[in-house]
């Protein structure tokens, strides 16, 4: 177990930085607490397919109900990819950006007022796509809006998944750093 | 005709021996009675011969020829007398008498007699005058001559010598005339072998004998003299003493050993010089002399040079070339050229040869001094080499004098630097350098005056036009064949593109690692976590497949971004294989 990824109001933009061991009990953990805190939570999963991350949220007792994910996975695993709830956006392709960012947007504007949390469950994978300067201008578009919309982000990536240098530009887009550590 | 005087106190006697003496019509008769008319007879005239009584007034016929003899009068002097006693005979021939006869007998036969006794007196006299007169002319010559002439007895005492011998050694006359040659002449260690040589000559039959030997003078110089000896003998053909002529060859003799010495200087020259020497005669280029150096440079002996052409010594294929050019030597007398010459196991040797034509006894020859310059031409062709290596280096190669201007400037330099050869020599090498820091070029000058080497110093040049170029420069002092620093050398390299291609590696590794090493290990982490579902048996099948198929996608996209990554490194470097960038990129 490591420390919670701290949930309140002291940051807007959070990068959290585990260990691939972690980095799925942490996400998990951190979505409790939001649902905990009645965040509505939109999840930007470039690891997992929707069904199971549905599955393990169930198995871990989270709400589903202010749980908006947009898959960047499932079809593009050849998935199926529908969905009939307004609660999922599916995207071709973990690359594509643009679309993520659009669908982002969409997304936490069918959110009715409230709370509301962005994270982003890998950045290490969304690099496996991207090169290092189209993600950066990806995250730092979706830093500035999630700042513009007053919208909290937590950003999570897999530790020494990241160059330094990108590393050290998330730290700049970002009001805190929070590395999660085995206790 | 013989001109007889006859005297004799009986006239009668006075004409019948007029009468015989006079008939063969050869000898003319003058008769006088006595010793005082003979006497005056021959105040006024002389007489081939004289036939006088012994028994006459006043004066006998012995005491007649007495007062001849004492006169000098060596004229042919007959006793004819009528006593018959042999004292008056001995004591007629011991005054100087030639013949006795005797008065008396059959008249046919006594005037016969005397008169062969005449005749042969006579011609005696004239013989011995001939030969008074011959010595005389003789002398006087050996006087005049400018010779050494001497005439010594059989003892070796000094008979006589003429004005030459006097002049060369200083005596006078009376101070030689009787002396021992050997003893005044001869150096005291050379009488043994002179004395052996006077007795040698003495002891020969012939005539004419040479040899050589050294006198001293009165001031105790030594002269060489070349004697030409003759025996003088006697009537009877015994000898009586030496007649030699002598040359003074004193000067010859030194002239000959300063030649010969000068013969033996040069030939050591010519032998021991370090270049080779061919001598050629210049009418026909057949060799004539060759050296030691000239034997061993094309391998041949001197007796086989000898009957060389001069042509072959050189390359048979340039034979045109090399008659032409001995043509032109001979006809301009001296020339210089590098050429070629051929040993005999047909090895070529560079040479520099200088020619000179030398007129020797009415003869022309061309003495060719051919200079080995293999070494320097081997040399130049190293630093052609060198100079073509460094013209043609991607390295900046510049040369600077020790007071920092360009004087040689490379052809990559002037890639590097964007500077032609002309534009820059003579101008200062720091006008390369960033502006405020060419105190350091001086530093550096300073450093090389004293014989230090930078290796290898990172460091930024201004090309023309202002932009900078990173360079890796070394610098070093170039020295002069004796070992003085003549010279700065200046060798840079562009280490631009080294720079970017260490940097494109090192993102490369960054990047490879980010998106192989970090990705697998996060694929690692999911597909145990896959495993973990399934071995609890919480998630279906279709789940499962969709997980893992998410993997293998990203999977797929991690060796996509490899062979991006690949791409953009690949792409701007020439030097890769196309089978090593097929396998890398594809």
């Amino acid at each position: 177990m490591s420390q919670p990824v701290p949930v309140d109001d002291s940051y807007q933009i959070l990068l959290v930085l585990a260990s691939s061991r972690m980095l799925k009990s942490c996400a998990i953990e951190t979505l409790r607490q939001l649902d905990a805190r009645g965040y509505s939570t939109v999840i930007i999963s470039v690891t997992l397919p929707t069904v199971v991350l549905r599955k393990m949220y169930q198995n871990e007792n989270i709400d589903p109900s202010r749980i908006y994910i947009i898959d960047a996975v499932t079809r593009y695993s050849g998935g199926e990819g529908s969905s009939t709830d307004g609660h999922c956006v599916f995207i071709s392709n973990p690359g594509n950006m643009t679309d993520i960012g659009i669908a982002m947007t969409e997304t936490l504007r069918t959110i009715p007022d409230g709370k509301k949390c962005v994270i982003i469950d890998d950045m290490a994978t969304m690099l496996l796509y991207a090169s290092s300067a189209t993600f950066m201008k990806f995250i730092h578009f979706i830093t500035n809006r999630l700042r513009i919309l007053e919208v909290q982000g937590i950003l999570f990536a897999v530790e020494k998944g990241l160059a330094p240098t990108v590393e050290a530009q998330l730290s700049t887009f970002s009001d805190r750093v929070f590395r999660a550590e085995d206790t | 005709m013989i001109s007889v005087l006859l005297v004799d106190e009986e006239p009668l006697l006075l004409d019948i021996t007029r009468e015989y003496l006079g008939q063969s019509g050869d000898m003319q008769i003058t008769c006088s009675e006595s010793v005082q008319d003979a006497l005056q007879l021959l105040e006024d005239r002389e007489f081939d011969a004289i036939v006088s009584d012994y028994d006459m007034p006043g004066m006998t016929g012995i005491e007649f020829l007495r007062v001849l003899r004492a006169k000098g009068d060596r004229t042919p002097f007959i006793v004819f007398t009528g006593k018959g006693r042999e004292q008056v005979a001995m004591e007629a021939l011991n005054s100087g008498a030639d013949f006795y006869l005797q008065k008396g007998g059959s008249p046919k036969a006594q005037f016969a007699e005397l008169r062969n006794m005449i005749g042969r007196a006579v011609e005696k006299r004239w013989m011995e005058q001939s030969l008074r007169e011959s010595e005389r002319r003789f002398r006087e010559t050996l006087e005049t001559i400018r010779l050494i002439a001497i005439q010594l007895d059989i003892s070796g005492a000094i008979t006589f010598c003429n004005q030459s011998l006097l002049a060369l050694t200083g005596w006078t006359r009376e101070e030689v005339l009787g002396k021992n040659w050997i003893a005044r002449f001869i150096p005291p260690k050379e009488r043994e072998t002179a004395q052996q040589v006077f007795d040698a000559v003495l002891a020969r039959a012939q005539s004419d004998i040479h040899n050589e030997n050294r006198i001293v003078t009165r001031t105790g110089e030594y002269r060489e003299i070349l004697w030409n000896h003759t025996v003088l003998r006697d009537m009877g053909g015994s000898p009586v003493g030496i007649s030699s002529l002598g040359e003074d060859v004193t000067e010859k003799k030194r002239a000959e050993r300063a030649i010969l010495e000068s013969e033996k200087k040069f030939r050591a020259l010519f032998e021991d010089a370090n270049d080779a020497i061919f001598i050629a005669d210049a009418a026909t280029g057949m060799l004539i002399d060759a050296n030691r150096k000239a034997q061993e440079m094309v391998g041949w002996g001197l007796e086989e040079i000898r009957h060389m052409h001069q042509s072959a010594l050189h390359p048979r294929e340039d034979q045109e070339h090399y008659a032409r050019l001995f043509r032109d030597h001979v006809d301009a007398r001296s020339g210089t050229g590098e050429e070629e010459v051929v040993h005999r196991n047909g090895r070529r040797i560079p040479v520099l040869i200088s020619a000179k034509v030398l007129d020797l006894d009415g003869r022309q020859i061309i003495q060719g001094i051919f200079h080995d310059i293999t070494e320097r031409k081997e040399a130049e062709a190293v630093q052609a080499m060198l100079a073509a290596i460094v013209q043609s280096s991607d390295d900046a190669i510049i040369g600077e004098d020790l007071e920092g201007r360009i004087t040689s400037w490379n052809a990559g330099a002037e890639r590097i630097y964007g500077y032609s050869a002309e534009e820059v020599i003579g101008r200062e090498v720091s006008e390369l350098l960033p502006a405020g820091d060419t105190s350091a070029n001086r530093e550096i000058i300073r450093r090389i005056r004293q014989g230090e080497r930078l290796e290898q110093v990172e460091t930024v040049r201004i090309r023309k036009g202002g932009d900078p170029v990173l360079i890796s420069l070394s610098i070093s002092s170039i020295r002069d064949a004796r070992g003085r620093i003549i010279g700065i050398a200046n060798i840079a390299r562009d280490i631009t593109r080294e720079r970017e291609t260490e940097k494109a590696f090192i993102m490369y590794i960054t990047e490879a690692a980010l998106r192989l090493k970090n990705p697998i290990t996060l694929i690692g982490s999911r597909l145990e976590d896959i495993e973990a579902q399934i071995r609890q048996e919480q998630v279906p099948g279709e789940e499962i497949r969709l997980q893992i198929h998410t993997q293998v996608m990203n999977i797929g996209q991690i060796i996509r971004n490899l062979n991006e990554l690949n791409q953009v490194i690949l792409n701007p470097m020439q030097d890769v294989p196309d089978a090593y960038r097929k396998y890398l990129t594809e």
